[in-house]
């Protein structure tokens, strides 16, 4: 049988016609991005070809949208996906085997801050975020990680009104996180 | 010293923000012909999967793995599908190619079709494999080749129920679709996520025979007769099980908003809720929906948390 693609859904005019240069054009974006989170080259390598493997999986799905900007966007939302469940299994081994290696992100340097308090204050941060779910999540990750709202926007491939508001809504929620995690604190 | 120290999770997003805006470019380059490397070998690993267990089940007749598939009849005359003809026509002559075609277009539905029925990532997966497995030594007796897709839902139905028996459980096809972000991730349309959550949760306060009609219909998008084909009754029987079950839906979808949003406002739904995990069950759909009917204060509310892109 010649690889004539007969049945598959017909692409939208301007998508991609193959996984490849999806992957071609969004890669250095997604090493960004999961480098960023990740804090290192090995994890974040693994999170972008995991991603990459899972978006060819599924690719008469992703073939399917009607843009080239929707299918980028799938793209990063499972590289995003991939890159908190990296995070997590990360942590259950270090709660495991009680290794330090483990880097919080990137390493941190707070003004005014040093040492463990400043990686307890972040890892408090990035776990909150963790905790978020959905788009939410989506957003706030990106932003952290120092896209402006344009950007994200354009990544996620939806308005920047409803960037804005995401954030602004996380922002509470993690107002809200630090005031209980105060008061634990002091009970 | 000088600077202060961000106070709260609200500051350091910010700072975190500024930081990683200064860092940008500092970020390592990555090897995208690494990437690309990788993403085909999974492919043709994938391939090879369904090819190298095509040659095992040509080349152990009378093995148990047979045996298995004898039990699996597979009723001849119910099969549907569409535009596949060719695909058909290959697999049946043995090409291998028409195989690990069809594959990439049917493995990630069906992964997540019996991912709705087993409890078991490992096991859905093996359910996508046998199928694919049946596919390929009884496709010949297919009569309407055009109907490939409805067939191959109806195998992996089959091996699905016959691995729930197999498990005794049958209490697992009512708890099943308790989905994790993994299976969402092979079937996302990226965008409606968290519709796609809501009606997920909504699906648990079906029965099982509804849930698995809202599954295929609404979830994989099978027409009213392919259901049919899959669950071997008449299209006009299918059509009344799938109208049933959207009514039974679009409830369940009430009950869950109001009892998410509701409870502040009714003391007696609060009452009922006591102690609530916040996961729908059957028995608990007819009672908030008994209540919903004659309480003003939730039917208002049903009014407002129902959007009406969720009118189905």
């Amino acid at each position: 049988m010649t690889s004539d693609r007969a049945g598959l859904p017909v692409p939208g005019r301007g998508s991609y016609c193959d996984v490849e240069s999806l992957i071609r054009d969004t890669h250095r974006e997604l090493g960004r991005i999961a480098f960023r989170y990740l804090g290192n080259y090995a994890d974040a390598e693994d999170a972008v070809q995991q991603a990459c493997v899972k978006v060819m999986r599924c690719w008469p799905v992703v073939a399917s949208l009607p843009s080239a900007a929707r299918q980028r966007a799938y793209l990063v939302r499972t590289l995003i996906n991939e890159t908190f469940q990296i995070r997590r299994q990360a942590y259950r081994k270090r709660e495991l085997f009680t290794l330090e290696s483990m880097d919080p992100g990137w390493v941190p340097d707070f003004p005014g801050a040093s040492g463990q308090a400043a990686k307890d204050d972040l890892r408090r941060v990035w776990h909150a975020i963790s905790s978020l779910s959905g788009e939410s999540r989506e957003v706030i990750l990106l932003y952290a990680v120092g896209y402006e709202y344009r950007e994200i926007a354009e990544k996620l491939d939806i308005a920047v009104s409803t960037v804005r508001s995401h954030i602004s809504l996380a922002r509470r929620r993690l107002a809200r996180a630090a005031d209980e995690c105060r008061e634990e604190g002091q009970a | 010293m000088n600077e202060p120290r961000p106070g709260n999770e609200y500051d350091l997003l910010d700072w975190l923000h500024e930081q990683g805006k200064r860092r940008m470019e500092t970020a390592p380059e990555f090897d995208v012909e690494a990437t690309l490397r990788r993403v085909s070998a999974a492919r043709d690993a994938d391939r090879h999967a369904v090819a190298g267990i095509r040659e095992r089940r040509v080349s152990s007749a009378g093995s148990s793995l047979n045996t298995d598939l004898r039990l699996q009849a597979v009723p001849q005359d119910t099969v549907v599908g569409t535009g596949d003809r060719q695909l058909v026509a290959a697999i049946v002559a043995g090409d291998p190619e028409g195989l690990a075609e069809a594959y990439d277009k049917y493995a990630a539905p069906l992964y997540t079709y019996c991912r709705s029925l087993l409890h078991e990532p490992a096991d859905a997966a093996d359910a996508v494999q046998d199928t694919f497995v049946i596919a390929a030594s009884r496709l010949a007796g297919l009569r309407d080749r055009d109907q490939l897709r409805a067939w191959l839902y109806a195998v992996a139905r089959g091996e699905c129920r016959r691995r729930l028996r197999a498990k005794a459980a049958a209490s697992a096809l009512e708890e099943a679709p308790e989905m994790t972000d993994e299976s969402a991730d092979v079937s996302s349309d990226a965008e409606r996520a968290e519709l796609r959550a809501l009606l997920r949760e909504a699906i648990l306060g079906l029965n099982p025979a509804e849930q698995e009609v809202v599954e295929l219909q609404l979830r994989q998008g099978l027409d009213a007769s392919e259901v049919g084909d899959v669950l071997d009754i008449s299209r006009n029987h299918a059509h009344a099980l799938i109208s049933r079950a959207r009514d039974q839906l679009e409830i369940a979808l009430e009950a869950l908003l109001v009892a998410r949003t509701g409870r502040e406002d009714c003391a007696e739904l609060d009452t009922l809720l006591q102690g609530w995990d916040g996961h729908l069950t059957v028995l608990l759909r007819k009672r908030l929906h008994r209540h919903i009917e004659r309480c003003p204060i939730c039917t208002d509310r049903k009014r407002t948390a129902l959007p009406p892109a969720l009118l189905l």
